[in-house]
């Protein structure tokens, strides 16, 4: 598989369009006819891995074998991943750290009994935003006492083993701030996320169209899902905004990547300013019984 | 609910109970319904008057309410009541437009414009003449509604509307259509853009629009335009240089050629794009870049590409920087991280391979290549593995094979044909590693691969070990290896894996056996093929039935009807072909019959043993193919078609590109009436 020389098969535009459908109806990614070197390129791989000629080939493959399902994933997974470090777009994750999490404190403290934090870190990808979010919180002092639970799911099993293994190489840690680096642990593969930290990080494997799946996760104040957005048809990302909403306890916040929003898709959703960032959040004052499943 | 309650819910001040009033509204027959929703389109909450724009769409069935929505649509009192007006009438679609273009002559002057805002909604061919008429008005306020209307239909017609507005005295109106222009994709000739480039209003959407030109001839005055002061203007001269460049491939010579004229401070603007911008800008700048041969601005280049798969064009651009961009490249990479990094490694390595004189000279990539195949990033040992796959020397021998065998999967690939490369340049040394490397583990199957190739009886030796090693992955490239050396021992080997716990060793294994034969040249394994087509595992059961088609086997005829009557769809379709192959008799009366098939992989196989069976009927029969649900069986359909010929033929594929609506179908549709001639 060559950067700039073309070599292998090549993907014709009616395989284009069958690998493309198959996928989109597999997990709403979608992709313009522009994207079909990217498609081809990065498929090349799964044709090698699996020793299969063309892409004709690799259809079927994904229609008919025993083992598609994975093989979808693992093309998913080719299609999709972009590389990702501790502390990625950190301006947002301060935003969390100075705004969003003392204001869940602040209301969510007065409560008797039982208090609790949970977090979702949508399309987690290898981990290393799950446990920056566990960080920041641990970091934060405000909510020692309380039940915290960071969740992060993809559609990729490979890449949960990573997250789940929790050992990176330097090329994670290059956003990395000094003052968390006392949440890592040397070992002779790589750094190792703390276990302190590991404790409070769950993941899973979750398709987010599957919406009623995504009970699962239960009641959450906050959900990142930061770069994933970008890859759905419009169609799809309703739905997952509206599994998100569901998700979303009341006052619970939204947080998307830098280059997405919801500007185009009808939600329920308001818009709060913060002083680092926009935010979406699920109005304070709705039904009482969204709390119930807490 | 009674119309009373209606009316009184629409009175309270409660937006949900009105709400809820409109709601009720719907199905209702009787005769007020009409005047009820028109009160509620004018309500002063947006969420009343967006269920009441619903269901005055549905009531307008029964009852027309166009006159009513043309009143609303020309009032001046109530906005909100206007642009719901608007969204019905929208929602109504271009039935209406008549009745409308009627109204334009009637209803006031001030609402005019509104109501041509609605016939852009509305849409169709009959609203284009008015708004073309509209768009020549000397108000000014009733022009730019009509070119808004004229972007939102979109098409010819209306592109050849806002094309006569570009001319207009007001450089307003001017930009207007050229915007309109822009939304809808049209394509404009250069020579009605270039005066445009000049104009600072219009400058910007000018030069967008040059982007779609197709012609080298805008590559100077887009290359002009990267000097400009605005960086949104050169984002935007930026990305119409890759659209060219991507669409003529001959205008990135001419922009080589002008790249060097740009300005260090345009270069800088450039850079900021390259990591900064939209993907279009991200791209048009890494090309200009790139051909002006900028250092200064690879980092970012690199970035993008670690980002996204590299495009032919800027893929060219690298080329033709070629073997000088290799020491600049290696900077990049010592100085980025992740995925950068090793992009930036692959790049120079190709780039510096490409150059077949001095590749094997060079000892500073070779170096790099060393460093990277130890880096903790196993992206950047991927990288290193392929580079070395040109630069390896005998002494990388065993440091391939490490790093095969210790994996992942990827890496194991990757060093596997470096060795394989390797061992055309230096045969002992590779030879003399793969003796010691055990066949099992992340690299066992791409070394077993590796070792399938050598002959001789310790190559043997180590397969028949490696066909029972723990990862499947390892036992079926064992068995492709077998099926490499052939013969009669080999047959025996691969035989006993029809008895694999793992489904694709025993699909391999079956594959392998319709490939394998004995020293004597005859098939082998035909009974335990046979019998595998009886297995409970699809998988397996297909790999057999095209196995036995392999082997010419007669008896396998018949159990592979039953499959493909019977079996499930991967099944189905590897019977089909197999018994195209085996020349089946009666497969005439199978094919009509499997026609119905209910997946569409099936019916495409069908479609192609009906063309190859010949025959008065086949293009009757092919026919069918045209009108399946399923796209892709009927651009097969035509496909095949075409390449039958004759009258049938033509008149089927004529009937069918009447009524098609599938792009990819109506082109296939089009080149086989091509290829069947005239009629």
């Amino acid at each position: 598989v060559s950067v700039l020389f073309d070599s292998g098969p090549r993907l014709r535009i009616e395989e284009f369009r069958l690998l493309r459908d198959l996928i989109n109806k597999f997990c709403g990614i979608s992709f313009a006819p522009e994207s079909r070197f990217v498609l081809e390129r990065r498929l090349k791989d799964r044709l090698e891995a699996l020793d299969l000629s063309d892409f004709g080939q690799y259809y079927q493959y994904l229609r008919y074998h025993p083992q598609r399902f994975a093989e979808i994933e693992r093309a998913v997974e080719c299609l999709t991943t972009n590389e990702t470090y501790f502390f990625r777009e950190d301006y947002q994750l301060w935003a969390l750290r100075d705004q969003i999490l003392p204001e869940i404190h602040e209301r969510k403290g007065k409560r008797e009994g039982r208090r609790r934090l949970s977090v979702w870190s949508a399309g987690c990808s290898t981990g290393e935003e799950v446990y920056t979010i566990a960080m920041i919180i641990e970091g934060s002092g405000l909510f020692e006492g309380w039940d915290v639970r960071v969740f992060g799911n993809d559609i990729a099993r490979n890449v949960l083993q990573t997250a789940r293994r929790a050992i990176y190489g330097p090329s994670s840690f290059r956003a990395m701030p000094r003052s968390y680096e006392h949440y890592l642990v040397e070992t002779p593969e790589g750094r190792q996320v703390h276990p302190r930290i590991r404790a409070m990080c769950h993941f899973g494997h979750l398709n987010l169209l599957e919406g009623q799946r995504a009970a699962i996760v239960g009641r959450v104040d906050v959900i990142l899902c930061r770069n994933v957005l970008i890859y759905f048809d419009s169609e799809s990302r309703s739905n997952v905004i509206e599994t998100f909403y569901e998700r979303l306890g009341a006052g619970g916040y939204l947080l998307l990547g830098h280059s997405e929003s919801l500007l185009n898709t009808s939600t329920s959703f308001e818009l709060v300013h913060l002083d680092r960032d926009l935010v979406y959040r699920r109005a304070t004052e709705a039904s009482a019984e969204t709390e119930s499943d807490e | 609910v009674t119309p009373e309650e209606i009316r009184t819910g629409l009175s309270d001040p409660d937006v949900e109970v009105r709400r809820r009033a409109v709601l009720a509204l719907d199905g209702a027959t009787d005769d007020e319904a009409p005047r009820l929703v028109l009160e509620a389109l004018g309500d002063t909450e947006w969420r009343v008057r967006k269920e009441a724009a619903r269901i005055a769409a549905q009531l307008s069935r029964t009852h027309s309410l166009v006159d009513e929505l043309t009143s609303a649509v020309s009032q001046g009192e109530n906005i909100g009541l206007r642009s719901a007006a608007i969204e019905v009438l929208g929602l109504l679609g271009p039935g209406v437009a008549d009745r409308l273009v009627a109204a334009l002559d009637t209803v006031p002057e001030a609402g005019r414009k509104f109501l041509v805002a609605a016939l852009g909604e509305v849409g169709g061919d009959a609203a284009l003449p008015a708004l073309a008429a509209a768009a020549k008005s000397d108000d000014v306020n009733l022009v730019a509604a009509a070119v808004d209307a004229l972007a939102r239909i979109g098409g010819d017609a209306a592109a050849v509307a806002l094309r006569d507005r570009l001319a207009a005295g007001d450089a307003f109106i001017r930009l207007a259509a050229l915007d309109g222009l822009d939304r809808i994709g049209a394509i404009i000739p250069y020579e009605e853009l270039e005066p445009l480039v000049g104009d600072r209003l219009l400058r910007r959407v000018a030069l967008r629009a040059l982007g779609r030109t197709k012609t080298r001839r805008a590559v100077p005055a887009l290359r002009e335009a990267l000097e400009d002061p605005s960086p949104h203007v050169v984002g935007s001269a930026a990305a119409s240089l890759y659209a060219i460049c991507r669409d003529v491939p001959e205008a990135v010579e001419t922009l080589a050629a002008e790249a060097s004229h740009v300005s260090t401070g345009a270069r800088e603007t450039l850079g900021r794009l390259v990591r900064e911008g939209d993907l279009p800008t991200r791209r048009g700048a890494a090309l200009v870049s790139l051909l002006a041969q900028d250092e200064a601005n690879l980092h970012e280049v690199v970035a993008l590409a670690a980002q996204e798969e590299v495009p032919p064009t800027i893929a060219h651009a690298f080329r033709r920087w070629g073997r000088a961009s290799v020491p600049p490249l290696l900077s990049v990479h010592e100085e980025s991280v992740g995925v950068g990094q090793a992009v930036a490694l692959e790049l120079a390595a190709e780039l510096a391979a490409d150059d077949d004189d001095s590749r094997l000279h060079d000892d500073v990539i070779r170096s790099a290549l060393r460093r990277g195949l130890r880096h903790p990033e196993s992206s950047v040992c991927v990288a290193a593995a392929r580079g070395l796959a040109s630069f390896a020397t005998a002494d990388d021998a065993g440091r391939l094979v490490a790093a095969a065998a210790a994996g992942p999967e990827q890496l194991a690939r990757a060093a596997g044909k470096a060795l394989r490369s390797l061992r055309e340049r230096a045969p002992e040394a590779v030879e003399a590693v793969l003796s010691k490397v055990e066949l099992d583990g992340p690299g066992g199957a791409a070394l077993t691969q590796l070792v399938g190739e050598a002959s001789g009886e310790r190559a043997f030796t180590k397969l028949s070990a490696a066909i029972s090693a723990d990862d499947p992955r390892t036992r079926i490239a064992a068995i492709n290896a077998f099926v490499r050396i052939g013969g009669s021992r080999a047959a025996e080997q691969v035989g006993l894996a029809l008895a694999d716990e793992s489904v694709d060793v025993q699909a391999a294994a079956a594959h392998a056996l319709g490939e394998l034969r004995n020293d004597a040249g005859d098939p082998v394994g035909i009974e335990e093929l046979l019998l595998t087509l009886t297995s409970t595992e699809p998988t397996v059961q297909a790999a057999a039935a095209r196995a036995l088609a392999s082997t010419g086997e007669e008896r396998a005829i018949e159990p592979l009807r039953d499959l493909l009557r019977e079996g499930r769809p991967g099944v189905a379709l590897a019977s089909m072909a197999a018994l195209r192959s085996l020349s089946d008799p009666s497969l005439g009366d199978l094919l009509v019959e499997a026609l119905g098939h209910q997946d569409e992989e099936v019916v495409k196989e069908v479609l192609a043993a009906i063309a190859e069976s010949g025959g008065a009927r086949m293009a009757s029969r092919l026919a069918v193919g045209l009108s399946h649900p399923a796209w892709d069986v009927r651009r097969r359909a035509a496909e095949l078609l075409g390449g039958v010929g004759g009258p049938a033929a033509r008149e089927a594929l004529a009937e069918r590109q009447e009524i098609e609506e599938d792009d990819l179908v109506s082109e296939a549709l089009s080149a086989a009436l091509e290829e069947t001639g005239p009629a």
